[in-house]
């Protein structure tokens, strides 16, 4: 009755033998492999560093420094020799070397990989020519854009932000919201690459009416849409947006809210004449939150009672950032303060009491 | 045939198809792992990735460390954590009620303060003594309280921390400085995600300067090598596996990330656990669907956090019975969840996995063992049955150890000599013929501990508290 | 012939690191190298070093912290530092603190180097 069993166990047996020697035998090739792999690439990037930089240095032309270098075609070790220096270099270095890369064939390379490859491949390529600043793929990466593959969409929208044309701004934004799970921060992180020179174009964009109205591609929040470039107008402090920032904030929903008061604490100016009572006082903690940020960057005495009231706020934050503008507002600002931190309101006190003892330390919380 | 024989055959069966089932399972989870961290490692290749501050974009962050007498580490993991790169964060160092000098070590070494900081009693907790701030590390600050138990001391933490995120590291536990870069990237690019873990490595006999982790040795303790082993598999195909289906259910308390407001609104840690964090991270996901809101639990398979592990075989020991009861605790804490669609994979797959495999395992594990040596001698099963049984069970642990070994050597290579791999090779092997079997009894223990913890609630539980205080800084892996 | 003179390139970045000690060799100095905060600060406070380029972002100790010990003990040693353009605060604060100039990446190590020439000429 227990032969067969016995047999099927037999076999069984020796699958799992072969399947674990299989293993670690892989392992221990994987190891070798890999460390003698490393050792060939530095002693590789030794010798491409030292033909490198004579070549920027000018002391080696263009096509000698490309033969050397690119005699092997090792593409991938290239693209990691030559990432850092794409980083970190700008003006005629950064020429240079892009053309060095353009002779050794890098290039055309990334550009093959960008058409044919897997996703893997795609998205490396993408990184790759992006960093090149390389205009001519810029349409690939749009296609890339309407991937289903979330890594695709974020690696297109991060090749074109970093290849220098603002066209294509608005496509990777409507792409990063609509296509994947990115957050705000996540979405604006990428599209700050695109440069201070969207600016105009977002500004532009905005100031469009019936654009803002108009319900998002991808099933995309226009409301979500607007808010990431009002964070990106913030974050490249575009002063000349602080107009039309203002007139938005009068239709604005309450997250567009939120986001112009960021933008104008990034900016470090307020428009002139803007009334924060309506903000001060508004139910969504939030905006009251950022519109007490707001307010250290008027310094207005008239709005002190409002301040003096958010003391008590229901949210933390709200009776913390109030607390900080009245200490970083002088002598009336600490006297309310002091008075509060005596008086019934048992919140009041106590974060009065926080302010006033922050007074000795460097503002960290 | 006897009525017993037919029960012991139909016992024998079920074994088997347990185990079949379990090791099933597990096969899936390395190649779903094995995909996952293809894919992970693609998105690597593809994208800039941690770009030290280069982010305007960040959420401030506290980091949050229980502490119960730890004199001896607490300067150490306070250094590791101060060391860690992110644009805006603070540290909060709970000191528990300690009996030691945990509290003096820290007013020493970091020059501190006592100030009126202010805080929500968000979550509530045991009296809070004092608030102090270090005069050379500014975004330091230390709690003083009274003894609470660990998950006390973490809902302390996040009352005074207002912060978006927080991150909760054990007191023994080394970060990676750029660890925090690479776990706040990953909510970053998911609003759903509302906890992240991270993967453990033994730090044990690792060279540690400044609280960074400067060289990796492989411990030459004998309970130690057993743990790596184990690490590995368990991270490296067991977490790994579950995030990448979608059906994470546990989280390391030793690093692990949260969103406050989540954590606020299930009432924050549970004290009455010593299974801590795996329990809050199954209510929040309760929570998550009560109020109808998308979630995601992920696992950050890089090695970011380093603890000592237990050295001896009383303090492994320990551990793993509490382990099991602090399992037990979660799984029926939340029992919701069980095979309920409604929380997808985890309701579907990974909750009833860990309650008849991992929770059940030791009990099905013993009396297996008994029943199968039982049929023997009574003749029912012949013994080169058995003997091939056995063999093919051991040689697959071996293959499933081997395969966590072999995506450690792909992708992290954590240790830097082959001779180690080698070792923990023979480990791997060595495990299966008596620390598997003690493994085994410890967890059964542990069950018993539960069940009986359940009757006398009042007693024990005083008793259950210290017991988890002591190594305050340990938790539930 | 007098001695080249020693510059201290702290920097964490080998490759970038090399560059600018490079382009320093080529212009007559000798380059000194760290990769690290803890090294930069030995160098510069053991080393006869003429100045240095300072980058902040440096594990161990960060450039910020390397810049306010050198300056209590070598309170007149040029120095520029490094940085990335969104870290503004990170730059005020290294120029508070007495550093000589700053540069933003990414640049043109060619400019570096005329900066550099510069605060040593002011010496």
């Amino acid at each position: 009755m227990i032969d067969p069993y016995l047999n099927t166990l037999l076999n069984i047996i020796a699958v799992l033998a072969a399947v674990i020697i299989v293993l670690l035998a892989s392992m221990v090739l994987i190891r070798l492999f890999s460390a003698l792999n490393k050792k060939k690439y530095r002693l590789k990037a030794r010798e491409w560093e030292e033909i490198y930089l004579n070549y920027l240095h000018g002391d080696l032309d263009l096509e000698k420094a490309a033969a050397q270098m690119g005699a092997d075609k090792r593409y991938y070790w290239l693209w990691n020799f030559f990432a850092p220096y794409l980083e970190v270099l700008e003006g005629s270095d950064f020429d240079k070397t892009k053309a060095l890369c353009r002779e050794i064939g890098l290039i055309d390379y990334y550009k093959k990989k960008l058409r044919r490859g897997g996703t893997a491949g795609k998205a490396v390529a993408a990184r790759v020519l992006g960093a090149l600043r390389c205009r001519e793929s810029v349409a690939e990466m749009l296609k890339l854009l309407q991937s289903k593959n979330e890594l695709l969409v974020q690696a297109a929208a991060q090749g074109l932000a970093k290849s220098g044309e603002p066209g294509p701004f608005f496509q990777a934004a409507r792409a990063l919201l609509g296509n994947t799970f990115f957050t705000y921060e996540g979405a604006a992180e990428i599209l700050a690459d695109f440069g201070k020179k969207i600016c105009p174009h977002i500004a532009r964009f905005l100031e469009d009416e019936t654009a803002q109205a108009a319900p998002g591609e991808n099933g995309v929040d226009p409301s979500a849409y607007r808010s990431v470039m009002i964070d990106l107008l913030g974050f490249f402090k575009y002063r000349e947006a602080l107009p039309l920032l203002q007139k938005m904030l009068t239709q604005a929903d309450e997250e567009t809210t939120v986001h112009i008061l960021k933008a104008f604490i990034n900016i470090g100016e307020l428009p002139a004449e803007l009334d924060l009572k309506p903000y001060l006082e508004h139910p969504y903690w939030v905006v009251r939150n950022f519109s007490v940020r707001a307010w250290k960057l008027t310094d207005d005495r008239q709005y002190l009672p409002i301040l003096e009231k958010l003391l008590s706020d229901r949210n933390w934050w709200v009776r913390f950032h109030a607390a900080e503008a009245l200490r970083g507002a002088g002598r009336p600002g600490l006297e309310i303060l002091q008075r509060k931190t005596a008086a019934g309101d048992q919140a009041a006190a106590s974060i009065s009491s926080y302010a006033l003892s922050r007074n000795e330390v460097q503002p960290q919380l | 045939m006897s009525t017993f024989a037919i029960i012991l055959i139909f016992y024998n069966i079920f074994v088997i198809f347990y185990f079949i089932g379990i090791n099933g399972v597990y096969l899936l989870l390395v190649l779903i792992s094995y995909l996952g961290l293809r894919s992970q490692r693609s998105t690597e290749k593809a994208t800039d990735r941690y770009q030290p501050f280069r982010s305007e974009f960040y959420k401030p962050l506290a980091v949050i460390i229980p502490a119960y007498n730890e004199e001896a580490t607490i300067a150490e993991t306070a250094y590791s954590a101060l060391a860690l790169r992110y644009p805006e964060f603070e540290v909060i160092i709970v000191n528990d009620g300690s009996r030691d000098n945990t509290l003096s070590v820290l007013e020493e070494k970091f020059n501190l303060e006592q100030y009126a900081r202010d805080f929500n009693l968000d979550i509530p907790c045991a009296t809070i003594r004092g608030i102090y701030r270090s005069g050379d590390y500014p975004n330091l600050v230390v709690v003083d309280k009274e003894n609470g138990g660990k998950s006390d001391a973490l809902n302390a933490g996040i009352n005074v921390s207002q912060f978006p995120l927080f991150c909760n590291i054990d007191s023994d536990s080394l970060i990676d400085a750029d660890s925090l870069l690479k776990v706040v990237d990953l909510f970053a690019r998911d609003w759903r995600i509302v906890a992240a873990g991270g993967t453990i490595r033994a730090a044990n006999h690792c060279s540690i300067e400044d609280g960074k982790v400067t060289q990796v040795r492989l411990s030459p303790k004998f309970w130690v090598r057993f743990q790596i082993v184990e690490y590995m598999r368990a991270f490296l195909f067991g977490r790994a596996g579950w995030s990448t289906i979608g059906g994470l259910m546990i989280l390391s308390g030793a690093f692990s990330i949260y969103r406050r407001k989540a954590v606020v609104e299930t009432g924050g840690y549970r004290l009455d656990t010593v299974g801590e964090d795996m329990e809050l991270v199954l209510r929040i996901q309760r929570i998550m669907k009560r109020i109808n809101r998308e979630y995601r639990v992920v696992f950050l398979p890089d090695p970011v956090c380093w603890t000592q592990v237990p050295e001896s075989y009383r303090g492994l020991k320990t551990q793993r019975r509490r382990w099991q009861r602090g399992l037990a605790e979660s799984l029926f804490g939340n029992f919701e969840i069980f095979l309920n669609p409604r929380y997808g994979p985890t309701g579907m797959i990974s909750y009833p996995f860990f309650l008849f495999y991992e929770f059940l395992g030791p009990v099905i594990e013993i009396t297996g063992y008994l029943v199968f040596i039982f049929s023997v001698l009574t003749g029912i099963l012949n013994p080169p049955f058995v003997i091939l049984f056995l063999t093919a069970a051991i040689l697959l642990g071996i293959l499933l150890s081997t395969s966590a070994l072999l995506m450690e050597e792909i992708y992290y290579r954590s240790y830097p000599r082959l001779r180690d791999l080698l070792v923990l090779f023979g480990f791997a092997i060595l495990e299966n013929f008596f620390y598997r079997q003690l493994h085994a009894w410890w967890r059964f223990r542990g069950l018993i501990d539960y069940f009986f913890k359940k009757r006398a609630w009042g007693t024990l539980d005083r008793r259950s508290f210290t017991e988890t205080a002591k190594p305050l800084g340990k938790s539930t892996r | 012939m007098t001695d080249p003179k020693q510059i201290l390139v702290a920097e964490d970045d080998p490759g970038l690191n090399r560059l600018i000690s490079f382009k320093l060799e080529k212009e007559g100095y000798k380059a000194l190298t760290a990769y690290d905060g803890k090294a930069a600060l030995k160098t510069a406070l053991e080393e006869n070093v003429s100045a240095v380029i300072l980058d902040i972002m440096m594990p161990f100790l960060d450039g910020i912290q390397v810049l306010k010990k050198v300056r209590t003990a070598k309170p007149h040693l040029p120095v520029i530092v490094l940085s990335i353009k969104s870290r503004e605060t990170d730059l005020n604060q290294a120029l508070e603190l007495g550093a000589n100039d700053y540069m933003t990446k990414p640049f043109q190590p060619d400019q570096l180097i005329g900066r550099l020439k510069q605060v040593l000429g002011n010496n």
